[in-house]
């Protein structure tokens, strides 16, 4: 078969898929597996623009467009965002890959043919696709929101958890009626769409603060989900295949990532607790005391081993820098200096690191 | 129900690899340290852009002055590719500055 040489070398994808993302799970060969992975996608991306089609008009002018715009949009955005910035962009980002599934699928059901009973593997993965695609955009959107300052954390709607429960409950009914058709109804699939969009919001809005890294890990994994459903659509490996490596390896970093701040997953979803409560201190005078580097330093000279923590504070206000200075005056004094970072600290787990590697403090402290 | 079912047979082998593909992706993973988590994650991130294959072959396949399918099909290409090309792009980024500092 023609197909044969195609399919060959999408395995070949897939292998470097996984050789990237492994790599990446370790601090000395990360960068390079970052690059290996993405290599595995642009040879992906190129076999798939000659990959024969049974029919069609082969409209390559706009898929050159599309990518064009979207390539140059998002090597722009990756180059400017600021490095505190760096979680919503991912969020960010996040979102419009569930947004491409969710487009996928809804052109799917637009081409499905008519007078065809619903009830059927195709027709079940392509709505699963829908509503996993949908809630990856709208959610991921929110939690940009957030994160960017644009939503106010406090924005809780009335009761979340029942409007959550009545609109999953609505969306599966929906959804198990659209199935049982013996024709298609784009009017109800469009329907659908708006509620899995619109569960999306309601989804993440409640949780807040702290758990915030824990939705956008977990959206990650719904996106990586929803590409593979697409990938069963289409019967494409390389889709299949990345997008589950996505979904399985976004669900354990949620989980580690739960496991590392004390708390449930579960918690973390229905609690939506953490953004009340963080009001309460604020009334009092604060006292801050001033003190350049230096001035620390000779008070800290007399002591034997230094230990910082930093937070989220101190990368807003771009205070690595000057922690870092201090650092080189005590340790030419001969104190031990040392960081403790807390696992969750800054954004994201290890999004501290990543601050403090900007200020060329180097991370196994 | 027959649907299903005769959906699985007919799909065996990509029900068997994703099955795999569960594991192995858990596999990897499973040993990363902290400080990778967020790099991790937003490389993972970018991976999942490969929904953009998704898309390509959906314009390709597009009939005639199929208007909507092109528009939907050219949205979603756009999307995802800010999706792949930004996720390696920031990956990269956090990535070097692990790098620059294990120079000094």
């Amino acid at each position: 078969m023609e197909t044969t040489l195609y399919d060959f070398i999408y395995l070949i994808c897939i292998v470097l898929f996984i050789v990237g993302l492994k790599r990446l799970s370790s601090p000395d060969t990360a960068r390079n597996g970052n690059l290996v992975a993405a290599a595995g996608m642009g040879i992906a991306i190129v076999v798939s623009l000659f990959y024969p089609v049974e029919s069609g008009q082969n409209y390559y002018g706009w898929v050159a467009g599309g990518m064009l715009v979207g390539a140059a949009v998002g090597y722009t955005a990756a180059r400017r965002v600021k490095m505190t910035a760096m979680p919503e962009m991912v969020s960010l980002f996040n979102g419009l890959g569930g947004a491409c599934a969710m487009m996928i699928s809804l052109v799917e059901f637009y081409n499905y043919p008519a007078n065809t009973p619903l009830l059927n593997g195709a027709a079940f993965t392509t709505l699963f696709a829908l509503f996993i695609g949908s809630i990856s955009f709208t959610g991921s959107l929110v939690a940009y929101g957030k994160l960017e300052g644009f939503l106010r954390d406090s924005l809780v709607l009335p009761a979340p958890k029942v409007i959550n429960v009545v609109l999953l409950i609505a969306i599966l009914a929906l959804g198990g009626y659209i199935l049982f058709l013996p024709d298609i109804d784009f009017t109800l699939v469009l329907i659908f769409l708006s509620l899995s969009l619109f569960y999306g919001i309601t989804f993440v809005t409640p949780i807040g603060g702290g758990d915030m890294p824990v939705v956008i890990s977990l959206l990650n994994s719904f996106t990586g989900i929803g590409a593979a459903l697409a990938g069963l659509i289409y019967d494409n490996q390389v889709m299949l295949v990345g997008g589950i490596l996505v979904g399985a390896s976004g669900t354990i970093l949620t989980v580690l990532m739960c496991q590392a701040m004390n708390r449930s997953l579960f918690n973390v979803i229905v609690g939506g607790f953490s953004s009340q409560g963080g009001a309460a201190g604020e009334g009092r005078e604060q006292i801050v005391k001033e003190a350049t580097p230096s001035d620390l330093a000779i008070e800290l000279k007399y002591a034997n081993k230094v230990m910082v923590v930093p937070g989220y504070g101190l990368a807003v206000a771009q205070a690595q820098h000057v922690v870092h200075e201090l650092e080189s005056m005590l340790e030419t004094e001969g104190v031990n200096f040392m960081y403790a970072i807390h696992p969750v600290a800054g954004r994201m787990p290890g999004h501290m690191n990543v601050l403090l590697a900007e200020a060329d403090v180097p991370y196994p402290k | 129900m027959d649907g299903l079912v005769s959906f699985i047979s007919d799909n065996l082998l990509m029900v068997y690899i994703l099955v795999f593909a569960i594991f192995l992706g858990m596999e990897v993973i499973s040993k990363v340290p902290t400080v990778l988590h967020t790099p991790l994650m937003s490389g993972a991130n970018a991976v999942s852009g490969v929904v953009v294959i998704g898309a390509i072959l959906l314009i390709r396949q597009a009939s005639a002055d199929d208007y909507l399918v092109l528009i939907l099909g050219f949205l979603g290409i756009a999307l995802a590719m800010v999706n792949v090309v930004g996720g390696y792009a920031v990956t990269d980024r956090m990535l070097d500055m692990f790098k620059k500092k294990k120079r000094n």
